[in-house]
């Protein structure tokens, strides 16, 4: 990867808050809790899970960053949906924890090295994991995530077939583990 | 742990930034950059810190909830705010890392049964940990560290004075 290729994705990363924000934003508590299937995630359940997504996702660049070689366990976004009980949460608290771990999370991917870049864990499920593997992923996470959310409002309208999968992302490259 | 002592630190959790925030009410430019002696943390540095450690705990606490005994690593904070620079980075927005950790976290805890409490996983360097020993880790660490801020504060004045 280049620098100028880092630049981008990282100036992405910091984009995703308010993407996320634009989707959600002037959305009555009906539309964000339709699903259009019993399975399929509705848009609170996207916004807690970007939540948790991108909380897990910083603590695993700090541990990239500080650790030699971390074990990066997964993170069955599944699981967590359910278990965490994504659908009758209030979702301001989420979409604060985006913008703030986003803030944080730049502030330190703006003074990385070119050593740091190169720093490499272990993930349970997908192997070596890599700065720049974790870079791709979280720069185009919550821009996904946004995408996905105005495809609801447009699916729960009619205007639109709601997205395949219930996360979105069946066989996608950016499914969340 | 009985439901209502559980109940007085989740009580105690939720206050903890209200806390922090009130320990830095009116610091100046430079006290806030102070240390009060080579080692100790400046209260930027203690803010920084609450950043990280709590946004890391509310990871370790969804981790407790969702897998069958995880490994909790253990992190050392002097290393971290060494190297993510805690003493030269903006405030605000670790501010807010640490108001939004918390108030997400506090939505689970909320929620959480008799058998969400006993579960647990094993921390590196601590041993067995379960979410009660989380709820006891985690209740007083804003207040914990409000005082170490007050502390600062107070040597500052003496020294100034």
């Amino acid at each position: 990867m280049t620098d100028s290729e880092r630049i981008a994705l990282i100036a992405r990363y910091r984009s995703g808050y308010r993407a996320l924000l634009d989707a959600v934003a002037g959305h009555t508590a009906d539309a964000l809790d339709w699903r259009p299937s019993p399975e399929a995630w509705s848009v609170r359940d996207v916004v807690h899970h970007v939540a948790d997504a991108e909380l897990t996702g910083a603590v695993r660049l700090r541990r990239l960053l500080t650790e030699d070689g971390p074990f990066l366990p997964a993170f069955d976004e599944e699981v967590y949906r359910q278990r965490l009980g994504y659908a009758v949460r209030p979702i301001e608290p989420a979409l604060d924890g985006v913008r703030a771990v986003h803030a944080t999370t730049a502030e330190l991917l703006d003074g990385l090295t070119a050593s740091d870049w190169a720093r490499a864990g272990t993930h349970s499920e997908e192997g070596a994991y890599s700065l720049e593997r974790w870079l791709e992923f979280h720069a185009a996470h919550t821009h996904e995530h946004a995408a996905q959310i105005r495809q609801l409002h447009l699916a729960r309208r009619g205007q639109a077939a709601p997205p395949p999968h219930p996360s979105g992302f069946a066989g996608a490259p950016a499914r969340d583990r | 742990m009985t439901p209502a002592e559980r109940q007085a630190l989740i009580a105690q959790y939720k206050a903890g930034y209200d806390e922090v925030v009130r320990s830095l009410a009116g610091i100046g430019p430079d006290e806030r950059d102070w240390r009060p002696a080579p080692g100790e943390w400046s209260a930027r540095e203690v803010v920084h810190h609450l950043a990280d450690s709590e946004t890391i705990s509310g990871v370790r606490l969804r981790r407790l909830l969702i897998e069958d005994n995880p490994v909790i690593q253990g992190y050392d904070e002097a290393e971290y705010a060494r190297h993510f620079r805690y003493q030269d980075r903006p405030w605000e927005p670790a501010l807010r890392a640490f108001e939004a950790a918390r108030s997400t976290t506090a939505q689970l805890l909320e929620s959480m049964t008799d058998k969400d409490w006993q579960r647990r996983g094993t921390h590196t360097e601590s041993g067995p940990y379960s979410a009660e020993a989380w709820l006891r880790i985690y209740a007083d660490h804003g207040h914990v560290h409000a005082n170490q801020i007050r502390d600062n504060r107070a040597a500052w004045a003496a020294r100034a004075r």
